[in-house]
């Protein structure tokens, strides 16, 4: 509904600077995921729009408005924590009117809308129960469904899978997807998981020790990381900071941040020599295993690239010469020079 | 032959197989036995007309006292005030513990103390700060009447004076408690209903006190649980219009010789009780969610807040309002701290009322040296520290902890015997001491040893806590360990020796503490049995209540000020094991 | 700190508490009881002799030891009289005292039902007691007079002359029919104070109780309707020593008291203050009062029954007895003593009065004492307070507040049992 623009915002405790000059801003009811590690201050910055938290510097805007200095009353911004956070002494009806009754909205209205967002949430048949009645995913449902209930400008959603069962996540954030596009609510969604991120996000921003590294549409993101960092948050297989390669591959790609290998382009070729235009990788293969889309993973060993030893994906779609490898086998593996990204 | 080695067997086994442990722990249900059940029994067969010359059983006790104003108007009495003290508690207390709760500022810890002091003084200290603060001679009914021309309050034989002393008594329990409720509010709550619109008075009435309910129930039930057996202070206060049941029973007992009728007073007592404590049981709080708060604002400091009229206001407010509690709350403690050193025996020394009180000087309104009150006093405590320990460890060890390494599941027969040592607890000190009375006066052995009876009553009302402090510090004990150490070879007692006592050290040394405060404070029990040449500092500090030297009750109730706040602070550094009466 | 230093500070404290307990048994006598031919232990009440107070323990020891056996006197101080016979009923198995002194022509029944005491006659003093007074308090000698006189109302002329003068002939009717005069009025406790239960008898000797056959003076029967309508303003304090304290202090506004005849000569003797005065009950024109006779008792069971003899026949010698008027305040039992002028002057005789004791008689007292008491507690219970200040005007507040409470605690119970 409302655009969110964030400009250098500065926040600290302590002695302990949180956020180091945050700018990003969401615009036309996109949905953007905050992704970072914990403690990258995902979670400061939701606190800071909802002005449940007083930062230093900067300005938060809804809209044309400038917020800062606002209480969190006069907001109208949907925030759901995270841990499933519902009125325990409350029903989930309750739970749900709960903004629109300290607004005194008359009770016609405020049931007449219960019913809607509880239809849209799929909670309608909770209504009456107590939040301890309740399934983790079922709560964060109707957290979301109370959030919405006061038609917020801005909805902010805190690590909203955290504790969801494994086999709801992914409906749930398929959900909770739709649900934001039915509503057309512009929303900030922090998590530290690069796969929901992957599964919701119009916009990425990635965050680290409180600075933005990275603030992309979610294609871009995926395909061209900033730095070796943003890759290894989007979950990027095979990004190897520069810390941890060797000297003579740092002297031949002269990489800043790190490179990746692509996992696809990676081929299995026991038996040949090494090429000029190619980088020869030398491992052993320890494990065989499965991507979400069942296509078979190699994982190999390796100490041709790091200074100590680490494991690379290979994805075996393409992979003639796989049948002649065996585990625990020494192998060679061949990678283009050209395939290697160098951030 | 084959039945010759297995009865051989049999017998061998039993001799090894009998371990001292099994002694202490037949020791600890003997005493159980025969200070407390069999004494309980006696009371409700007396009840019911049997015994004292009548040996048929009979409602005719039970009926005619129903039938009695005074036994009415006692019961009425009795729970009017306690809930008026219940609520008045509530009403003062909660916005403190809030307070606690929620603002940190530098001196909190010492404010917290001095908050929680009164709660864990012996009633008679109370009651004699009460006087010499509230009395017709007390500093702030002076004060008052300088003031205003007429006293504040009229302390004796009126509703008013015993509900004042109840409650400056039970605002400590309701801020303690009440704090803890107010802590474990979740954060987030809060948050998300600000982000919802709701202004903090919504967020208060709304979401906190609902959610608040199990600790506030838990305070009430404890406050309401005092003042209905409240003695001491009704006894002096209530005069001849105002008697708790308790009182009613002691007088009954003790003054009219009427034991059936005390034996009655005791078992509807016994029956409200049990009710009440029943519901407390059943109705104490549940797990309270925990917030997952990354760990700022969890509670509001001075520091960094931008002054503005409104904060200004709210903090004045509030340091006007705790202070006012505060000081109310330690007046009685002032009072007695003032009296004894301002009104001395002698002049010219400072401390001249405490130096007698170890001296050899003979007070004939106890009809003992003031020295010898206090040998008393020790002596008693320790008896009951020695006996509440010994008799609460085997128990404790027992069915806390080796009922779960030597069978599977032994879980009904542990809560039952928990069940069993808890029990005193909802028996009032003057009923167990009726008890005590009504199953032994006759023999011999009372009579010559009546101090026997005085550690054994007071060793009851010690009990319940000392069992809980030792049973909870043996479940945090691995039972790993122990069943390592026994496949090594070590026999029970080695395996109590080294690695059970350094486990318990620290809390049996804290139970010591504990009961030796329990011993100390003690009233109830101690005055029902009160021989003049045994008598306590408490028993003494009565007496001498409104002598016309208070001087010296004071210096006595100071010292008993002191061992109880050395006590509770022993207490929690002990471990946080939680002090519920 | 380490487990080691606990647990050798749980052994040094526990040590260190036993040594204490040790030494208290072995090194001090924790019995009161006499053990010795030299000592005698004597139960009483705070007020004997008191004020301003005339140390006989200490002329008794002298005495004592000028007679060549020393002697030292432990006196163990009661509130009131009552409570000392509760607590030698206590003892009775074991008994801690060797004299008691102060129980009365009413508790000697009881004390002598309980058989707490030890019948004897001072040689010394035969024909100096009057022998009236020997059969009001106890002709079987369990207790010897040593003070007598008349329970009265006692008055501050300057608190109360706006009402009262000394003049009027008040009668019980007064009290119950004038409740301002009845809330001027502080009575002790019958159940804990022998004054106090003096009153209690002297009311129902005048009233009369149906039920037991007792006319009383104005033969109504119905000594509890007395009590029923004044209690609400009365005040009742536990002892003779609260009374007091509460009829001196000002603010409390009640300036007359139980007490005695000769209460009016503490003032008159000592400071010539006649600003108080003693009166009775005039019923039908006839002065009406409770007799008292005090006594003094071996004690059953005494372990120094021979120094408690020589105790007792001193205490009734004109000795002691002289100290009797001017610090006791009563009249003593020694007709030997010659009263001084000013005592003669205020206080109040028995001789001038018709003595109530005989319309009860010493029968129905020790058959019904303990039913009067019973029934006296029963009427005061069930009377209305006026005394609570702040509550009367809360009460509708309070119904609201235990209503709420009640309905709170129910709802709960309910929701809970139905969740």
């Amino acid at each position: 509904m409302s655009d969110l623009r964030v400009e250098d915002l500065h926040f600290s405790y302590k002695s302990w600077d949180v956020l180091k000059g945050i700018s990003f801003s969401v615009t036309d009811s996109r949905l953007a995921v905050l992704l970072g590690a914990s403690g990258s201050g995902k979670t400061t910055i939701l606190k800071c729009i909802a002005q449940l938290l007083r930062y230093d510097t900067g300005r938060i805007y809804i809209g044309e408005e400038e917020i800062t200095g606002k209480s969190p009353q006069e907001l109208n911004v949907g925030y759901v924590p995270q841990g499933q956070i519902l009125f325990s002494n409350m029903s989930v009806a309750r739970n749900i009117e709960f903004g629109m009754a300290v607004k005194g909205v008359p009770r016609e209205e405020r049931t007449r809308k219960v019913k809607e967002i509880a239809d849209l949430l799929g909670v309608s048949m909770f209504l009456e129960r107590k939040p301890r009645e309740l399934s983790g995913g079922q709560k964060q449902r109707v957290a979301i469904a109370r959030a919405l209930a006061i038609q917020p400008h801005l909805l902010l959603l805190d690590e909203p899978l955290a504790s969801v069962d494994a086999f709801s996540k992914e409906a749930l954030a398929l959900e909770i997807k739709r649900v934001q596009q039915e509503t057309g609510t512009t929303t900030v969604y922090v998590t530290h998981d690069q796969t929901e991120a992957r599964l919701v996000a119009d916009q990425v921003v990635i965050l680290s020790h409180g600075k933005i590294v990275q603030d992309e549409p979610l294609e871009t993101a995926v395909s061209n990381p900033s730095s070796i960092e943003a890759a290894i948050l989007m979950g990027i297989p095979n990004s190897i900071p520069v810390k941890q390669l060797k000297e003579e591959i740092l002297a031949k790609y002269k990489p800043k941040t790190g490179v990746i290998i692509p996992f696809d382009e990676i081929r299995l070729e026991p038996n040949r020599s090494e090429e000029d235009s190619e980088l020869r990788i030398l491992g052993k293969i320890v494990k065989v295993t499965q991507d979400i889309y069942q296509n078979p993973i190699l994982v190999l060993q390796t100490d041709s690239l790091t200074t100590k030893p680490i494991r690379l994906k290979i994805r075996l779609r393409k992979q003639k010469n796989f049948m002649e490898a065996k585990t625990l086998e020494e192998i060679n593996a061949y990678l283009p020079h050209n395939k290697i990204r160098i951030l | 032959m084959a039945s010759k080695i297995v009865g051989n067997k049999g017998v061998y086994d039993y001799l090894r197989g009998f371990r001292l442990s099994f002694l202490f722990l037949t020791i600890s249900f003997l005493f159980l036995l025969f200070a407390f059940f069999i004494p309980l029994a006696q009371v409700l067969l007396v009840a019911f007309g049997y015994g004292f010359g009548s040996y048929r059983f009979t409602f005719q006790y039970m009926v005619e006292i129903i039938a009695k104003r005074s036994f009415l108007e006692a019961v009425v009495f009795t729970f009017e005030q306690a809930l008026w003290t219940t609520g008045l508690s509530l009403i003062v207390g909660l916005p403190v513990g809030y307070f606690l709760a929620r603002y940190e500022f530098p001196g909190k810890g010492v404010i917290r103390d001095l908050l929680t002091l009164p709660f864990i003084l012996p009633s008679v200290v109370m009651l004699l700060g009460l006087i010499l603060a509230f009395g017709p001679d007390g500093f702030v009914t002076q004060a008052s009447r300088d003031v205003f021309g007429s006293p504040m309050i009229s302390l004796y034989g009126t509703k008013s004076g015993i509900i004042l002393a109840h409650t400056l008594y039970n605002i400590s329990v309701v801020i303690r408690i009440t704090e803890i409720g107010w802590g474990s509010l979740s954060q987030e709550e809060e948050q998300v209903a600000r982000t919802l619109g709701a202004s903090h008075s919504q967020f208060v009435l709304k979401i906190a006190l609902p959610n608040m309910k199990g600790y506030i129930r838990t305070a009430a039930l404890l406050v309401f649980l005092y003042s209905f057996n409240s003695f001491a202070i009704v006894l002096a206060l209530g005069e001849v219009r105002y008697k708790t049941i308790e009182v009613l029973i002691y007088e009954s007992a003790r003054v009219r010789f009427k034991f059936h009728q005390a034996a009655t007073l005791t078992f509807y007592q016994l029956i409200i009780n049990a009710t009440v404590i029943y519901g407390y049981l059943s109705l104490s709080p549940s797990a309270t969610p925990v917030s997952g708060e990354e760990g700022y604002y969890e509670k509001q400091t001075l520091r960094g807040l931008v002054p503005n009229y409104k904060l200004v206001i709210r903090l004045a407010t509030w340091s006007v309002y705790v202070s006012v509690v505060l000081f109310a709350s330690l007046l009685p403690i002032i009072a007695v701290l003032r009296t004894s050193v301002l009104i001395r025996v002698d002049q010219s020394d400072v401390f001249s009322n405490y130096k007698i009180l170890f001296s050899n000087r003979y007070d004939p309104l106890l009809g003992l040296s003031l020295g010898q009150v206090i040998r008393n006093t020790l002596f008693i405590a320790s008896g009951v520290v020695f006996l509440s320990i010994a008799l609460a460890l085997p128990i404790a060890r027992y069915f806390g902890f080796y009922s779960n390494i030597d069978r599977e599941t032994n879980e009904q027969a542990s809560r039952f015997v928990s069940l069993g040592i808890i029990l005193p607890m909802a028996t009032s000190p003057v009923s167990l001491s009726l008890g005590l009375i009504i199953a032994y006066q006759f023999s011999n052995f009372f009579e010559n040893n009546v101090v026997f009876w005085i550690i054994t009553a007071q060793t009851l009302v010690a009990l319940p806590f000392v069992y809980r402090l030792i049973s909870s510090r043996y479940e945090q004990l691995d039972p790993e360990t122990v069943r390592v150490a026994r496949t090594l070879g070590a026999s029970s007692f080695h395996v109590f020796k080294s690695i059970e006592f350094p486990f318990l050290a620290k809390t049996v040394m804290v139970a010591a503490v504990f009961s030796f405060a329990i011993s100390l404070g003690e009233f109830g029990a101690t005055y029902f049995f009160s021989r003049i040449e045994w008598t306590t500092l408490a028993i003494a500090v009565f007496k001498l209540k409104s002598a016309r030297q208070p001087g010296i009750p004071s210096a006595m109730a100071v010292i008993l000020i002191l061992i109880s706040f050395v006590s509770f602070r022993a207490i929690s550094i002990g471990e946080e094991t939680e002090l519920r009466v | 700190m380490k487990a080691k230093t606990i647990s050798s500070l749980v052994t040094i404290s526990l040590l260190i508490l036993a040594s204490f307990s040790l030494q208290s048994i072995h090194g001090t006598n924790t019995n009161l009881r006499a053990n010795a031919n030299d000592e005698i232990v004597i139960y009483t009440y705070d007020s004997l002799l008191a004020d301003p107070g005339y140390n006989f323990t200490g002329a008794f020891e002298e005495y004592m030891a000028n007679k060549g056996s020393p002697v030292s006197v432990k006196l163990v101080l009661f509130e009131d009289a009552n409570t000392i016979l509760t607590r030698l009923i206590l003892e009775k198995d074991n008994p801690q005292a060797d004299v008691v002194i102060g129980l009365d022509n009413v508790l000697v029944h009881r004390a002598k039902a309980e058989g707490v005491l030890e019948p004897y006659i001072s040689q010394n003093v035969q024909g100096e007691i009057p022998s009236e007074l020997i059969t009001n308090l106890d002709p079987d000698h369990y207790l010897q007079p040593y003070d007598f006189g008349i329970i009265s109302f006692w008055a501050d002329k300057n608190r109360v002359g706006y009402l009262l003068d000394d003049s009027q002939s008040i009668t019980l009717d007064d009290f119950r029919d004038n409740s301002t005069l009845a809330s001027l009025l502080i009575v002790e406790n019958p159940v804990f104070s022998s004054p106090g239960l003096g009153f209690l008898l002297w009311t129902i000797a005048v009233y009369g109780d149906e039920d037991k056959g007792i006319s009383g003076v104005l033969g109504q029967g119905d000594w509890k309707e007395w009590w029923k309508e004044t209690a609400p303003y009365l005040r009742i304090v536990k002892s003779w020593g609260d009374a007091i304290d509460e009829f001196f202090a000002e603010e409390a506004n009640r300036p007359i008291m139980i007490s005695y005849g000769t209460s009016p000569s503490y003032g008159y003797c000592q400071w010539q203050d006649n600003s108080t005065w003693a009166f009775v009950s005039h019923e039908n024109n006839r002065a009406y009062a409770w007799y008292q006779v005090e006594g003094i008792g071996l004690v059953k069971g005494a372990s120094n029954p021979n120094m408690a003899k020589e105790f007792i026949d001193w205490f009734l010698s004109e000795d002691l007895q002289q100290h009797i008027p001017e610090n006791q305040w009563m009249y003593p039992a020694n007709s030997n003593v010659t009263l001084p002028q000013c005592f003669l002057e205020s206080a109040l005789h028995p001789n001038n009065v018709t003595i109530l004791n005989s319309y009860i008689g010493n029968e129905a007292i020790s058959q019904y004492l303990d039913t009067w008491l019973d029934e006296w507690e029963e009427v005061i219970a069930g009377v209305g307070k006026q005394e609570d200040s702040i509550l009367p005007v809360l009460s509708s507040w309070e119904v609201a507040i235990v209503l709420g409470l009640v309905a709170f605690v129910t709802q709960d119970l309910i929701r809970r049992r139905r969740e």
